[in-house]
């Protein structure tokens, strides 16, 4: 018996030692294209704002040139542009707020938006461990941007280490040259320079009727002003309309408006004869997704206003005046909607 | 000694009898003689065996022999101990008295060493073959009346995985011999399929290549019957299954996925025999799915809207403007169709078999006649087969021997409106909604009108002649020559009515021809010295010419449904010609081979043959198939000779190649073309195809295998044990790969894929009880462990996709892992409320899913599945495909009971299948049914989802995403098939079948001169164990695809008699 046990064993251990010495079975490791690279290698995004490069789902900037995914992806070697030394203020983190449960824009409270959001510590400029994507974070503190010089500065430049089990490569002399900090938008500021040109005006301008002349107002009719006092700490968003006179017109003319609908808010619009002012939390809009109060992307917040009267004819006429826009910075916020050089009329023909 | 000979055993024994009546003369009486009368039986089958030799006495005497209803009658001194000896079985010792009919149960002998098996054309014992074979006997086949011997043969054989995963009658399943072989896959969605690579078939010593024409029975015209379910099953004496390449390699380039040798009966008995055997049997349609039914299904319908759609308004502004909702009391909404009951049924079927055979070792012969008819379980298909077959051999002299042999076999199928593995009609027809009325001269579903009116009629005959001649020159030496001739003619008559083809009828005939021509002729030569050295040579050439036709003919508006012809009034409706899929070709091959035993204690084998191919590349027109076999008979030797508890014992190892020829014609050569009639300087212009590059240097397939094998015996038959372990290297496979542009041409066929299978073979036999006793229990469990392995793609590529284009379940060839592996979202639950979506943490938006083109994108929600994003981008896409499971399954093997008791029997056999992924698409289009409750596309069947767990509310923990959520169905599409959660475990335990027999005795059935009467319950595929959830987890596509319209497979009750006269 326990000789036949042996010779099992022997014949067992011999079979599988033969096996063993015939078998080279090719590794199983992922492959990895040389031709993998990013199609877009300049990076501009504005400082004080969480930017995801790229924002469009439908772009995709890492050609993978069939390269086994998930690929891993780091950013090497952050240096200044024009003197290649390396800088430090990338390899820190900072406090950032980031989402933590999505935003769907049925929020009640600002206490419920602040709950699904959270600070985490990050770095300011990131990659994305697997897909490749860029975050530009905005940290808590806004002073830390100072130390991040800004275009017309040529900025920094980095290399990017993609690697999977297959083996790795590096893409070099990628660019960041991040543009000054723009609180609002849009913004008639030059976003290189700093230099104001133009004026704001609203993309809809619509059957607004010029007080005491047969025409109506078009876009440039319109300018809107944005302001915040730098020294506010408050949630707020407040409308106003102005005449060419600059004084107040009051909002309840508008007397289509929607006005609980027009924007993200918490609790009731409040009205004063020269205002309207919403409790809101920022940014605006809070997420980039497609909610009732943006447009279509999701990047701006929309908001229309509109008055009815009886034109001529006898015929109802609305009037319309819509307003993308974003606001990057807490505070309290006014946006002032100036008929310049022309008023609008609300009477009745 | 060397069992060179060619004289089948029995035949041997009942030579030796004529010896022995001649000696019985001389015995002189000395003591009382008594007359012993009785018969001899074969224990386990009590079937009569004919040519037991009856000794007596010391030194033993030969006294007389069993006739051919196994009866003897002995004249014997009184107290004389009786030695029954006959070839193949034990020797047994019995005292016989006078006046008394005496039962002689001879066992088979238990030495596996002992079987006759043949290896290149050459037969041996088993004892010095150094290849991997296994022999399966034709009793083994007999109990279960099926179309297909091969869905028999299921987990018999180690290595061999069989999955019979078609119930159509005269189709076949797919048999993988050893693992994959083949990287090639065709079709798209659950159409799917995996190039076959069928064993190589050789029947009565021709071979007979069962990969060609039937599996393109898929998508193409013609009768598409499996060549080997032309074959009677009660006409087979054996089936021996070659399995490594030192076996193979003598049969060259068609042996590289294995050889199956199927030998039919033969006459052995001098006294003429005649045997019947018949079955009857009912076929029993699977348990068909559960469909919810008229008004239920009209509330679920209206429930669903009102529930699912944004807001109430707009629901009933749908429900009000959709008639089949609405219009509640409409007869033609008003109803409850059980639609796949129009199209299953159980069926009554029959099979009768008579064979007539006898003679001696001079002349012997055999005619077999069949009938077997089979109404398959989906309407409008059957499968008829008609054969007669006759062998004969004549001796006239000791040194010369002829054989010859005439088959011709008809079968007649009828594919409905299907293609024979699949049934579209069918399964569209069979899951539309129950509110439409059933068909009648009107029907709402065009499939069901397909389906049950299509008249199709296919019928394939077949002839099969053969003559073998031997002729021993010298001692030793043999001259051999085969010569066979093959036709095979396959047509397709089909109709289909007007009402289903635009009003205008349609009549469609197709017919095929092959042709096959071999011839092999050769030399062998014995030598022994001294009884210790064997030598054995041999040479052989074999030539072959095949060629293929077909035609079709498709002709619409015909005068009337009724009148199907005269055809031709008209040639803008007709269609037809000679299908480009035509072949002609021929192969030469040379082949030798030697073989060395001393004392049949080491054998050494050595074999060699070159072939030559017309479809291989003008650069490579040879091919060669080595092989080495050693083996050590341990058993043998001194130190092992005295063991009792060892019966034997042996060690093989082996090395060989098999070198398949692939593609056509046309990948080496190229095609050319007229350039669309154009002419330069009025001269007919031609030129090359810019579609596909030559490939001058274009290689055969090569199939290089290792093995390593023990035979050991235990305890006087008690145990049996065989183990083998194997490394197949699949080489230079083909695959299309595409060229730039700037090369003039789109696409190369390149020979630059590897695979390899490693594997473990394991069987064991079993008899626990002791041989003497009444009772007899054998149990058998074989499986093979096999895994297959990626070894190189072309151009150096490490991986390699195969897009799926309608289902988007894609297969990877990865270098390094299993060689086809499904690649699928992973699935990984349900987001049970909103707060549980994964946001981005920089946007603040939820998950993203991109829609199938890539351009819209779609927010996840609550109910929607969770599935992994894989690259961290927030975005649901292509680039989240994980590599799931591999459709190949890791271990296949079958078990099987054998009990007997006196007359009784009791075998059961089973086979299983472990490790394995399926695609459950069916139970996806259980879900699907539910994405269009209006019913805007075909208002389909709903099916009750209560046994599934899926989400329905805010906080359910579910399996399955939300059903009712339709819309979700367009946009975020959470049931799309291409997800992990329909990847499957697709183990499973099948019990085969389970037959019950009895022999009747003897006594009672002499009267009406039947020597011998068994009859017998089957019931098969009775019980299948699994975990998977769809239908039937055999009944899916090699490549692992449940096609929710394949044709099911049927269980079956069968009683049948066996009667020989």
């Amino acid at each position: 018996m326990k000789k036949s046990n042996q010779l099992i064993i022997i014949l067992i251990a011999g079979g599988m030692m033969f096996s063993h010495a015939c078998v080279k079975v090719p590794a199983d490791v992922d492959f990895i294209s040389p031709k993998a690279s990013y199609s877009q290698t300049t990076f501009e995004p504005v400082l004080g704002r969480t930017t995801l490069l790229p924002d469009d789902p439908t772009a995709n900037i890492f050609n993978a040139d069939n390269s086994t995914s998930p690929l891993t992806f780091k950013i090497l070697h952050m240096r200044g542009a024009s003197t290649g030394e390396a800088v430090d203020i990338f390899n820190k983190t900072f406090p950032v707020q980031v989402w933590k449960e999505a935003y769907t824009g049925l929020e009640t409270t600002r206490e419920e938006v602040e709950k699904k959001r959270t600070i985490e510590q990050h770095h300011l400029f990131e990659v994305r461990e697997h897909s490749g994507q860029f975050v530009m974070w905005r940290p808590m503190d806004l002073q830390y941007l100072n130390a991040i010089k800004m275009q017309p500065d040529p900025g920094y430049k980095f290399d990017v280490e993609v690697s999977n089990s297959g083996g790795s490569k590096i893409i070099r002399d990628m660019e960041l040259k991040p543009m000054r900090p723009q609180p609002y938008a849009p913004s008639a500021i030059d976003p290189v320079t700093g230099n104001s040109q133009g004026n704001i005006t609203p993309y809809l301008v619509s059957s607004v009727k010029v007080y005491n002349e047969d025409n109506y107002m078009s876009n440039g009719d319109v300018i809107v002003v944005f302001h915040k006092d730098p020294a506010s700490t408050g949630n707020t968003l407040t409308f106003e309309f102005r005449d060419s006179a600059y004084n107040p017109i009051n909002p309840k003319l508008f007397n289509s408006t929607r006005w609980e609908d027009i924007l993200h808010h918490f609790g009731p619009a409040r009205f004063t004869p020269e205002a309207v002012t919403y409790d809101v939390a920022y940014p605006i809009p809070l997420a980039m997704r497609q909610t009732r109060y943006t447009n279509a992307s999701g990047t701006t917040a929309n908001v229309m206003f509109s008055y009815d009267r009886i034109a001529n004819g006898a015929l109802r006429m609305t009037a319309l005046i819509g307003m993308n826009f974003a606001i990057y910075e807490p505070g309290d916020w006014k946006m002032v909607f100036w008929f310049y050089h022309k008023n609008p009329d609300f009477r009745d023909n | 000694m060397y069992k060179h000979n060619i004289i089948p055993g029995k035949i041997k024994a009942l030579v030796s009898l004529f010896v022995v009546l001649l000696l019985t003369y001389a015995v002189a009486a000395q003591q009382p003689v008594i007359t012993v009368r009785g018969v001899v039986y074969e224990k386990g089958t009590n079937m009569p065996i004919p040519g037991v030799i009856i000794f007596t006495g010391k030194p033993p005497k030969g006294v007389g022999a069993s006739g051919a209803d196994g009866t003897f009658t002995v004249n014997v001194p009184e107290g004389a101990e009786l030695n029954f000896q006959a070839m193949g079985f034990g020797p047994l010792m019995g005292k016989g008295k006078a006046g008394e009919l005496m039962k002689v149960y001879l066992s088979v002998k238990q030495n596996k060493l002992n079987e006759q098996v043949v290896i290149g054309y050459q037969k041996k014992t088993k004892e010095t073959t150094t290849g991997s074979t296994v022999i399966i006997s034709g009793k083994d086949l007999q109990d279960v009346p099926v179309s297909n011997v091969i869905e028999l043969l299921q987990g018999k054989v180690a290595g061999m995985n069989i999955q019979n995963n078609t119930g159509a009658p005269g189709y076949a399943g797919t048999i993988q011999m050893r693992g994959l072989s083949t990287l090639s896959i065709s079709g798209s969605g659950s159409s799917s399929f995996l190039s076959p690579t069928s064993p190589l078939f050789v029947i009565d010593g021709v071979p007979i290549d069962p990969n060609t024409n039937y599996e393109y029975g898929f998508n193409q015209a013609g009768p598409g019957l499996n060549p080997l379910s032309l074959i009677p099953p009660e006409d087979i004496e054996s089936i021996q299954v070659l399995k490594d390449a030192q076996a193979t390699a003598l049969y060259g380039s068609r042996g590289a996925y294995g050889v199956m040798l199927v030998n039919t009966k033969r006459g052995k008995s001098k006294v003429p025999i005649v045997q019947y055997s018949g079955n009857f049997f009912i076929s029993i349609p699977p348990n068909l799915r559960k469909v919810i039914g008229g008004n239920a299904e009209r509330e679920a319908r209206v429930s669903q809207l009102l529930h699912y759609t944004d807001s109430v308004k707009y629901a009933r502004q749908d429900i009000n403007s959709t008639p089949f909702l609405a219009d509640s009391l409409n007869p033609y909404y008003n109803n409850s169709t059980n639609w796949q009951g129009l199209f299953y049924k159980y069926t009554y079927n029959q099979t009768h078999n008579v064979t007539v055979s006898g003679g001696d070792d001079r002349f012997n012969y055999k005619a077999n006649l069949g009938y077997y008819n089979e109404k398959g379980i989906v309407k409008n298909t059957d499968f008829n087969r008609y054969t007669l077959s006759t062998n004969m051999q004549y001796r006239p002299i000791t040194r010369f021997k002829i054989y010859a042999g005439i088959t011709t076999s008809l079968g007649q199928n009828s594919k409905g409106s299907g293609n024979g593995l699949t049934q579209s009609d069918v399964g569209k027809a069979g899951k539309q909604s129950s509110l439409l009325p059933a068909p009648s001269f009107y029907s709402s579903s065009a499939n069901a009108v397909a389906a049950l009116r299509n008249d199709n009629l296919n019928k394939t005959a077949n002839i099969r002649t053969n003559v073998d001649l031997d002729y021993e020159l010298i001692a030793g030496l043999h001259a051999t020559s085969t010569f066979s001739f093959e036709s095979t003619t396959g047509t397709e008559d089909n109709f289909i009515p007007a009402a289903i083809n635009g009003n205008y009828a349609q009549v469609k005939s197709f017919n095929d021809q092959s042709h096959t021509l071999y011839s092999r002729s050769g030399l062998s030569y014995f030598k022994s010295f001294e009884d210790k050295h064997n030598l054995t040579f041999s040479v052989f050439n074999e030539l072959s010419k095949k060629d293929y036709q077909a035609t079709l003919l498709r002709k619409s508006g015909t005068p009337s449904d009724d009148v199907h012809g005269p055809i031709g009034s008209n040639g803008f409706f007709d269609g037809g010609g000679i299908l480009d899929n035509g072949s002609d070709e021929r192969l030469a091959s040379f082949a030798g081979a030697a073989s060395y035993n001393y004392k049949q204690k080491y054998v050494v084998d050595l074999s060699f043959r070159r072939d030559a191919s017309s479809i291989t590349g003008k650069k490579t027109p040879y091919s060669n198939n080595p092989s080495v076999g050693l083996r050590w008979n341990f058993y043998k030797e001194a130190l092992l000779a005295d063991r009792s508890w060892l019966d034997y014992g042996s060690l093989r190892a082996s090395w060989g190649r098999n070198v398949i020829p692939q593609g056509t014609i046309f990948d080496a050569y190229g095609t050319y073309n007229d350039r669309n009639g154009g002419r330069y300087n009025d001269k007919p212009m031609s030129g090359i195809d810019y579609g596909k590059l030559p490939n001058a240097n274009m290689k055969p397939v090569s199939n290089t295998q290792w093995n390593g094998g023990l035979e050991l015996g235990l305890w006087k038959g008690k145990l049996q044990v065989e183990m083998d372990v194997y490394l197949k290297k699949v080489e230079n496979m083909l695959m299309e790969v595409k060229l730039p542009t700037s090369s003039g041409f789109s696409s190369v066929q390149t020979n630059d894929a590897a695979l390899m299978d490693a594997g473990l073979e394991w069987s064991f036999t079993y008899r626990p009880l002791p041989q003497t006793g009444k009772w007899n229990w054998t149990v058998t469990f074989n499986g093979a462990f096999n895994k297959d392995i990626l070894t190189r793609l072309p151009n150096g590529k490490r991986e390699l996709m195969v897009y799926d284009t309608t289902n988007n379940q894609n297969i990877l060839y990865r270098v390094g892992r299993n060689s086809l592996t499904n690649v699928l979202m992973n699935t990984r639950g349900v987001y049970a409320d909103d707060a549980s979506v994964q946001v981005d943490p920089a946007t603040g938006r939820p998950v993203l899913v991109s829609s199938a083109d890539g351009k819209n994108f779609y927010y996840m929600r609550a109910g929607d599945p969770l599935w992994t994003d894989r690259n961290g981008d927030y975005i649901i896409n292509g680039a989240d495909n994980v590599y799931a499971g591999n459709s190949q399954p890791l271990i296949t093997g079958g078990l099987s009971s054998f009990l007997q008791h006196g007359a009784w029997s009791l075998n059961i056999a089973a086979t299983y299948t472990a490790i394995r992924s399926i695609l459950n698409n069916a139970v996806q289009a259980r879900f699907a049914g539910y994405s269009d409750p209006l019913g805007k596309n075909g208002p389909g069947a709903l099916v009750p989802l209560d046994q599934y767990n899926y989400w329905a509310a805010q906080g359910d923990k579910a399996t399955y995403p939300n059903p009712y959520d339709y819309q979700g169905f367009k946009s975020i599409r959470p049931y799309r098939v291409d997800q992990t959660l329909f990847e499957e475990d697709g183990s499973y335990f099948k019990i085969q079948y389970i037959t019950l027999a009895y022999t009747i005795p003897r006594t009672r059935t002499i009267r009406w001169g039947i020597t011998s009467c068994r009859t017998y319950f089957t019931v098969s595929n009775p019980f299948l164990f699994s975990r998977y959830s769809g239908p039937n987890p055999e009944n899916v596509s090699a490549l692992g695809r449940d096609q929710e319209d394949g044709y099911p497979v049927r269980k079956t009750v069968t009683l049948g008699l066996n009667v020989q006269f």
